[in-house]
């Protein structure tokens, strides 16, 4: 080891020891307030990026298939009737959230008769 | 006041993303006072590389800081919030810069002087250089006359001679020497206040205005 290097571990352990002390018990000039208060503000904007980019990219939305000719030839009652003949059919393994019907127009139970029974 | 966190571009590395958890374990730590105690710890260390004879101002003390902060948030500087504080992690990293430009400036200021040594008009520029008052290595200096203080104190020359011999760590300190830890202490607060006693044109040397 040279007689720089040497000074340089020396002077590096010193400061170190100085420094941690400054850290530890030391006072900031006036100055160093607003300075705080800045990097605090970009820290948070920063954090506030980093949360952004967690939360998973929204969904494609997929576009909905074409209702099928036969479902669309079908009035309202006809596709009700259908929905009650499915259920009936498919039983307990048939469940939508669609208690009231009539909140749904009829390209709603198309749509419905269609994802229950896509043949 | 500009400053920027992050965003490290170009560099080839996949964009850090970190947890959720490390998210609030740093927003959780991060406080004004942090920041002004990592300043503090920055602003003594900047003195060692000012030693190296390279000019030192409050823009360097705060760029240590902010590109400690910055380089943790672009996954540069790996920061293990369960092994170790946000304040330990930020002095890690100064620490570890300010001792690399000190090794860089001493380079660059010795390539300076042999350059100046083969050729008049580098020569002419050295000696200009030191008319304008550019800083040398002082820390031939800082040592001797730390030395000169501790001069009755054979603990603190002790100290100085195994922090020489990279013995630095309090635990390593203590084997070496058979102290207690009361003895230590005592020791490296004596030390702390020679150097705090050093002459300020030591202490200052090369400091612009840090």
């Amino acid at each position: 080891m040279t007689d720089k290097d040497k000074n340089l571990e020396i002077l590096d352990a010193i400061y170190q020891e100085a420094a941690l002390d400054a850290a530890e018990t030391g006072k900031n000039p006036p100055e160093d307030r607003p300075w705080a208060r800045e990097v605090g503000k970009r820290v948070q904007a920063r954090l506030a990026e980093l949360r952004r980019n967690l939360v998973p990219a929204a969904t494609p939305v997929v576009q909905a298939q074409p209702i099928r000719p036969s479902l669309l030839a079908l009035g309202r009652d006809a596709l009700i009737a259908k929905l009650d003949e499915l259920t009936r059919r498919l039983g307990s393994s048939v469940q939508y959230a669609h208690r009231k019907l009539e909140g749904l127009s009829d390209d709603d139970l198309r749509r419905l008769i269609d994802t229950l029974d896509p043949d | 006041m500009t400053m920027t966190f992050g965003h490290a571009e170009g560099n080839g590395r996949a964009p850090f993303v970190p947890s959720e958890e490390w998210i609030e374990a740093f927003e959780a730590q991060a406080t004004e006072e942090l920041y002004q105690r990592v300043k503090r710890y920055a602003r003594v260390r900047a003195r060692l590389v000012a030693y190296a004879g390279r000019p030192i101002d409050e823009l360097y003390i705060n760029d240590l800081v902010q590109d400690a902060i910055g380089d943790t948030f672009d996954g540069v500087l790996a920061w293990d919030p369960e092994r170790v504080t946000l304040e330990r992690h930020l002095q890690c990293a100064i620490h570890s810069r300010t001792r690399h430009d000190y090794v860089h400036a001493l380079r660059f200021r010795q390539e300076r002087i042999d350059t100046g040594s083969r050729k008049t008009l580098a020569e002419v520029e050295t000696t200009l250089a030191r008319a304008r008052g550019e800083p040398e290595d002082a820390s031939d200096r800082v040592l001797a006359e730390l030395h000169q203080l501790a001069v009755r104190d054979p603990d603190v020359i002790e100290m100085l001679r195994l922090f020489g011999a990279q013995v630095i760590k309090k635990d390593d300190i203590v084997r070496a020497t058979g102290w207690n830890t009361k003895r230590y202490q005592a020791t490296r607060k004596r030390m702390l206040r020679l150097v705090q006693q050093l002459p300020n044109d030591v202490r200052e040397a090369a400091m612009a205005s840090a």
